[in-house]
């Protein structure tokens, strides 16, 4: 998607982007969008261009890594937030800002939670970069949530930016 | 008239004949892509970053945003990095937007932000360099001047290099410098090093040339080659209040779709 219509998406309601994005793929990816995404996330992308701040190139890092065998170390300990959405997809290694996010045109994220969380009919895995007022802070099991009402978000470290991924209610 | 031009004919002839012989290593360098002199001053700051061990980094940064499709922006930030090589490292990130402390002992890499009081810690391997690169591929973190790190911990960056030029003698902070301008397939870079006994990088400037507005990175820097440092500094001991979150995975993939 070219940076004129992400722009353009942005400023469509999230319900009708899933439309959007079903229009504009083939059938199959469509379903697998919607599938996968389930809501406002599926099919939307916008970048924000930063510099890099390394010379050095992502194959070399990644062949250093690879022969030092130091990929695949603390799968089970990361948050696999690609189990729910495809955030891998949007995350790039040159940045250490986010752009799994909706930006308005002066670079602020926009995409935030609403209280009602699942309930409310945001989906599951859906992330955004700011949580609504009046949270609180629940660890369950080790894990800490951010309960926004009937709620539930797990915030994690996307790079080095927080983001909070909407979850079901831990039990 | 025919002799003066014979004369000339002969001293043109002459200064051509010679010119060669005299000046040949400094005029193919001077033309080449590749200068020898660039590449001298680069070996010579990189030789001396090797056989630092311990070291602070006091940088300025600025870094392109781009809004409004084709507007860049500068976000700024102050970097503290503390190094002991090959396994401690230390970093407080100071920016328009974050407050960020790294922590790394040989076993563990912690990132924490004071501002919202969430850390995410995770098992990391056994030297900074390897950590500093796993750190990029597995969670999309690159460290403030990590190159200069990787550089005094032995990694060879000449095999990148396309073209690099020695511009000229320049002043950072009052100090001379040597100016060198660095190409490479997806980044140019320039690189300021100190004249004399320690050539030591003082500004780097990075242009993102994958992108259409080529948005640039610029970072001055302080050293400081005898820096005080507790071992303490490099383990993370989390506040009372302060709550332990995850890292999200990157993919490991070869390609950067996200800088066409």
């Amino acid at each position: 998607m070219n940076q004129r219509s992400a722009r353009v998406v942005r400023r469509i309601r999230p319900a009708f982007v899933v439309a959007v994005a079903a229009l504009l793929v083939l059938g199959s990816t469509a379903i697998d969008a919607q599938r996968r995404g389930g809501g406002a996330r599926a099919g939307v992308r916008v970048n924000q261009n930063v510099s890099r701040t390394s010379v050095r190139s992502n194959q070399t890092v990644n062949r250093n890594v690879t022969a030092n065998r130091d990929i695949d170390r603390n799968v089970n300990r990361d948050l696999n937030v690609n189990r729910d959405i495809d955030i891998d997809r949007d995350i790039d290694f040159d940045r250490d800002i986010d752009i799994d996010v909706d930006y308005d045109r002066w670079g602020h994220p926009i995409a935030r939670g609403v209280a009602g969380g699942v309930a409310a009919g945001v989906a599951l895995g859906t992330t955004v970069a700011l949580l609504p007022s009046g949270c609180s802070t629940i660890v369950v099991g080790g894990v800490a949530y951010s309960q926004c009402g009937s709620g539930w978000y797990q915030p994690y470290y996307s790079g080095t930016t927080v983001q909070y991924v909407v979850v079901s209610a831990p039990r | 008239m025919k002799l003066t031009v014979l004369m000339l004919s002969l001293c043109v002839a002459t200064v051509m004949a010679q010119a060669p012989s005299v000046e040949r290593s400094y005029a193919a360098g001077r033309d080449a892509p590749i200068d020898d002199r660039a590449i001298v001053t680069l070996a010579r700051m990189t030789d001396f970053l090797k056989m630092l061990n311990t070291f602070r980094i006091s940088s300025e940064s600025s870094r392109d945003e781009i809004v409004d499709t084709d507007m860049k922006v500068q976000k700024n930030a102050s970097n503290v990095m503390s190094v002991r090589l090959p396994d401690r490292l230390h970093a407080h990130v100071r920016g328009d937007d974050r407050d960020l402390e790294f922590f790394y002992n040989g076993r563990t890499l912690t990132v924490f932000s004071r501002e919202k009081n969430y850390y995410a810690s995770t098992p990391a391997p056994p030297t900074i360099s390897r950590t500093l690169d796993a750190t990029r591929a597995r969670h999309g973190i690159v460290m403030p001047l990590a190159d200069f790190i990787q550089m005094a911990a032995g990694e060879d960056f000449k095999q990148s290099i396309v073209g690099a030029g020695h511009i000229g003698t320049s002043r950072i902070d009052g100090v001379e410098c040597d100016h060198l301008a660095i190409r490479q397939a997806d980044v140019d870079w320039q690189v300021w090093i100190e004249k004399g006994a320690t050539p030591l990088p003082r500004k780097l400037v990075i242009t993102t040339k994958n992108q259409p507005t080529q948005p640039q990175y610029v970072a001055t820097l302080e050293w400081d080659l005898s820096p005080g440092i507790d071992d303490s500094l490099f383990t993370f001991v989390p506040p009372p209040n302060a709550v332990r979150i995850m890292f999200a995975r990157t993919k490991n993939r070869d390609e950067s779709p996200a800088n066409p």
